[in-house]
């Protein structure tokens, strides 16, 4: 038996003796993951920094606060979340329990990616445990240290039955994609999302697909250019753009484009100091593969700010490049790096035309003074997420559905809806063996009038709350005659 | 350029037009289909009679009833479902708009199946009308009187760009598969559920598996026998068990076996009389194949009841099969016939351990008057559904999501959550552009000052509602200590 085969077996035979399942159980193994961001806080940060050179202050920022948010809520409204969900009832269900009983899946793999590699591999992990469900981790390989941290400090915290670290590259990945699991999420790319959800309908298994594509940045000419390019620059340049929203490309009209670069400059300056190069808060692209890639995009497009790069240091300045054509390669596929290309537009039509020709992005931008632009833009256009006059930020609201659509992926989580995604929700219909005259429309022969009461019944969906109050008044009312009667006679 | 592609081809170009997505639309094509289903009530009858041997009332009961409610029910809440659903803020979005917004997704391709022909094609097809996309539909070919009347006269009532029939077999089903959706919708068996899965994966298009499985139904010695075995009875013969949700199996203690399978004979009886082939509330098997492989299944178990047949009519009558045990043919593969086995267990403990050992079905069974017994069973067993004391109902009540877990499917649809099934919930945040300085805790430099900043907003989720409560609070009492001062002064 491989190793992944066997780590898989155990987690399966583990959930299967059911002590993931109460809710005591799995508020511990959360409390535990709160106390490893508190305790290992600095072996985190310098693994972070050999894979990504981000600041410690960085990585907290980034990272770990998110998880330590996601936890807080996750243990303050785990009761609630597991708890069976009445639905509303029709006549026919009027003396049953109806419900939804949320239930673990069981086993599910979660393959982690290198940009964020705390955030996006243990924000899913949160969700799974919450659910009462056994859990593969599988860190990326390229955040190479930060994967070692995790396959050391996890087991410290966590039960290494029930959540097994699984290191490795695309073969083992490959293994453990042949084992059978009751639900895979998967952070990544396209190409790999489309291998995953072929090796899950082997076996059936639902997926959760967090991938990427080209988000886009519409900037009209009526906004406050100053502060958008402001935001606009924090969202492209964090982790040196190598984050899954970040604003991949600027659309906007040609008469903003030289105060749209100067700003974007500006706030280049603002944030990562003359030379970024020296500056802690500015990190380094993950590796050579990589800055290889990322540079050859270059290719063909005029640069407007930065431009400088060192491939012994991974190193990439923060860039903008100017009057881009859409056949630029740098357009051809998701930048993830701290390339900006910023191309003309004649205005919101020809951008929402142009967004639409590409795949539904993961986030779509658009920095507007004007409602109307931005109605326009959200309803002609699709995407995972929307967003208005910033980026990134609603990735932290921990209420709104964080996923993609189409090309962009399928599923969503963060907060309850990390809860949700990786549980069963259960319909329960508890009724009792009487009243069964009730019944016997349903039953052969099949006769009109029968047919008739069934399609009372079914039909007339009476919103049970009105009902009940003219039943309850028509009682009053017969009381009332009752006693009135009685005490008048 | 195949019929299949150029069917899709056409209902892309007319969903881009945006013609389905306003409210107005949605609702005139759905009261549309209301009206064929009440319109050509007698041809949607005959097509299923010739099909499955069905009356025509048990075809409206069984059939268009719940699909009238489906439509009733959406064109009432559409409003209310398509509407922005405002989310709870937090601290740092407590000035902006934040909501989910439902939006079509675009092309959906429905695969029904061929046993309740019409309810399983078009009730996805109501969530997909009701969500604003554009659908291809495909019906089984198997029932294929029920499919050319669907071909013939949907276009009559529906945009035949947006929601094409497209009717044939595994090789124009194949075809259609390799065409990009953006949703997958497909009623059938795991095996074939496997196969669109795959295909679905190509495009990175979401499905919704709508499989089967072999459903238990135990029975607890402590219930009223009678009553359940009339109403598992009843579960069972439908439609001649051709029942995604059938109970496919009993499984009780050996003490009241004999009892199950009088109580079942007597239903039989008083449901499809003493000749179930002649009455007319007793359906056929769908085709010789299915015949055959049901003929095939009996195998090796002992008749209890019924067994006769008829091929060249399709007739097998209700059955019971007695002391089957887990290795007996008819517990290899889910029956969607009208066999009954009983499997005799210890208890419920034995009965939770053979349910175990198998894969999850699409809903679970249980009669028992006792609470306890019912709650366990729910605690240690997983399936798309559980229904205690009563079969098939739970897919009458809307509420209800209905779908599979494990084998027996992914995803849910019914009422709300099939809209929300061929939706894309959006996630919208309007921000402004101003109160920029209380951004400054994100940028670099990244200071322990902003890092402190940040802890507190991100993390202290306060619950806006009670800080407005607090704050009304400390209000009213500002309010009343100034009153009574006022007042008091005054005395």
């Amino acid at each position: 038996m491989s190793r992944e085969q066997q780590a898989v077996a155990r987690a399966r035979k583990a959930f299967e003796t059911g002590r993931s399942k109460s809710v005591e159980h799995r508020i511990r193994q959360l409390k535990n993951l709160q106390r490893l961001f508190t305790e290992k806080q600095s072996v985190i940060s310098a693994a972070v920094k050999k894979d990504l050179n981000k600041s410690e202050a960085g990585t907290q920022l980034y990272e770990t606060l998110g998880l330590e948010g996601e936890l807080n809520t996750a243990i303050k409204h785990l009761k609630e979340w597991a708890a069976p969900r009445p639905v509303e009832k029709n006549l026919l269900t009027i003396s049953d329990t109806v419900y939804i009983k949320p239930e673990p899946l069981g086993v599910v793999l979660i393959i982690g990616a290198w940009n964020y590699p705390w955030a996006v591999t243990i924000q899913p992990l949160i969700g799974a445990i919450a659910a009462g469900n056994a859990a593969v981790i599988k860190p990326s390989e390229v955040c190479v240290h930060t994967a070692k941290v995790m396959e050391d400090l996890l087991p410290l915290y966590i039960d290494k039955e029930l959540y097994p670290v699984v290191t490795g590259g695309v073969s083992e990945t490959q293994e453990l994609l042949r084992q059978r699991f009751d639900h895979i999420f998967y952070t990544g790319n396209s190409v790999v999302g489309k291998l995953i959800m072929e090796a899950a309908a082997k076996n059936l298994t639902p997926v959760t697909l967090e991938l990427g594509g080209k988000s886009p940045c519409y900037i009209d000419k009526n906004c406050d250019l100053t502060i958008a390019c402001r935001r606009v620059a924090w969202g492209k340049y964090t982790n040196c753009g190598q984050t899954c929203i970040a604003p991949d490309y600027i659309l906007c009209e040609p008469s903003i484009q030289d105060r749209v670069i100067e700003e974007v400059k500006k706030a280049i300056k603002e944030f990562y100091t003359d030379n970024p190069k020296t500056c802690p808060d500015y990190g380094r692209i993950i590796n050579q593969r990589h800055f290889k890639r990322i540079m050859n995009m270059l290719e063909g497009s005029t640069v407007a700010a930065g431009g400088d790069n060192e491939e012994s240091d991974c190193y990439i300045a923060p860039t903008v490049l100017r009057d881009v054509k859409p056949e630029a390669k740098v357009m051809q596929e998701e930048i993830f790096g701290p390339l900006l290309p910023i191309l003309s537009v004649s205005g919101l039509d020809e951008a929402i035309k142009f967004i639409n020709k590409g795949e539904k992005p993961l986030a779509l931008y658009c920095f507007s003074s004007d409602n109307k632009v931005i109605n326009r833009m959200t309803d002609e256009t699709s995407s995972g997420g929307f967003l208005a006059n910033d980026c990134l930020v609603h990735f932290s609201v921990g209420a709104l559905p964080f996923g993609g659509v189409g090309n962009s992926g399928m599923g969503c989580y963060h907060g309850k809806y990390s809860f949700d995604q990786l549980s069963h929700l259960r319909s329960c219909l508890i009724k009792k063996l009487n009243m069964e005259g009730v019944n016997r429309m349903r039953y052969p022969p099949h006769t009109l009038k029968k047919l008739g009461w069934a399609r009372f019944f079914i039909l007339n969906s009476v919103d049970l709350g009105w009902v009940g109050r003219m039943a309850l008044l028509a009682v009053m009312a017969v009381v009332a005659a009752v006693v009135l009667q009685y005490y008048l006679l | 350029m195949s019929r299949e592609q150029l069917a899709v081809q056409r209902a892309r170009k007319s969903f881009q037009t945006g013609k389905s997505k306003p409210l107005e639309y949605r609702i005139h094509q759905l009261k549309s289909l209301l009206r064929f289903i009440t319109e050509r009530r007698r041809d949607i009858a005959d097509a299923v009679k010739k099909d499955l041997g069905k009356s025509a009332n048990g075809t409206e009961l069984f059939e268009t009833l719940g699909l009238e409610g489906e439509i009733k029910l959406a064109i009432e809440k559409l409003a209310e479902w398509a509407a922005p659903r405002p989310v709870e803020k937090n601290l740092l979005t407590i000035t902006d708009e934040v909501y989910v917004q439902p939006e079509p997704l675009g092309v959906v391709l429905i695969i029904g199946a061929w046993n309740y022909p019409w309810s399983v094609t078009l009730q996805p097809l109501v969530a997909a009308i009701a969500a604003g996309n554009a659908a291809i539909i495909k019906p089984s070919e198997v029932s294929s009187n029920s499919s050319k009347v669907m071909e013939e006269l949907l276009p009559q009532y529906l945009d035949k760009d947006l929601f094409p029939v497209v009717t044939g077999g595994v090789s124009e089903t194949q075809e259609l598969l390799k065409q990009k959706f953006d949703h997958v919708f497909y009623t059938g068996s795991s095996t074939v559920g496997r196969i669109v899965m795959e295909a679905a994966a190509r495009h990175l298009t979401p499905v919704t598996l709508e499989l089967g499985g072999k459903s238990p139904c135990y029975i607890d010695k402590n219930c009223d026998i009678s009553m359940a075995c009339r109403r598992i009875t009843w579960g069972k013969f439908v439609n001649c068990g051709q029942t995604c949700i059938a109970p496919d199996f009993v499984l009780c203690e050996p003490s009241i076996q004999s009892r199950v399978v009088e109580e079942i004979k007597k239903c039989i009886k008083e449901f499809y009389t003493e000749n179930p082939e002649t009455f007319e509330d007793y359906g056929r098997i769908i085709n010789q194949h299915h015949f055959k492989r049901l003929m095939g299944l009996m195998e090796g178990s002992t008749v209890a009841v019924g067994g006769g047949s008829d091929e060249s009519q399709c007739y097998i009558a209700p059955t019971v099969l007695q002391d089957v045990t887990g290795e007996s043919k008819v517990m290899k593969e889910e029956i969607f016939g009208p066999l009954l086995p009983i499997i005799t267990v210890s208890g419920v403990d034995e009965a939770i351990q053979f349910i175990n050992e198998r894969e999850k079905p699409l809903v679970l069974y249980v009669f028992s008057n006792d609470n306890k017994l019912i709650k366990r069973v729910i605690a240690e067993t997983s399936s798309g559904a559980l229904l205690a004391n009563d079969c098939l109902v739970h897919f009458t009540v809307s509420a209800l999501p209905f779908g599979g877990v494990g084998n027996s499917g992914m995803g849910c649809y019914h009422g709300l959550h099939g809209f929300n099934q061929l939706s894309h919930l959006r996630s919208c945040l309007i921000k402004q552009l101003n109160m920029e300085a209380f951004n400054n805790m994100r940028y670099p430099p990244h200071t322990d000052k902003k890092l402190g900043w940040a802890r507190f907003f991100l993390l202290k989720q306060l619950n806006v509602g009670r800080v407005r409560r607090m704050a009304l609070l400390a209000a009213l009492a500002g309010l009343a200590a100034f009153v009574v001062q006022r007042f008091l002064q005054w005395g």
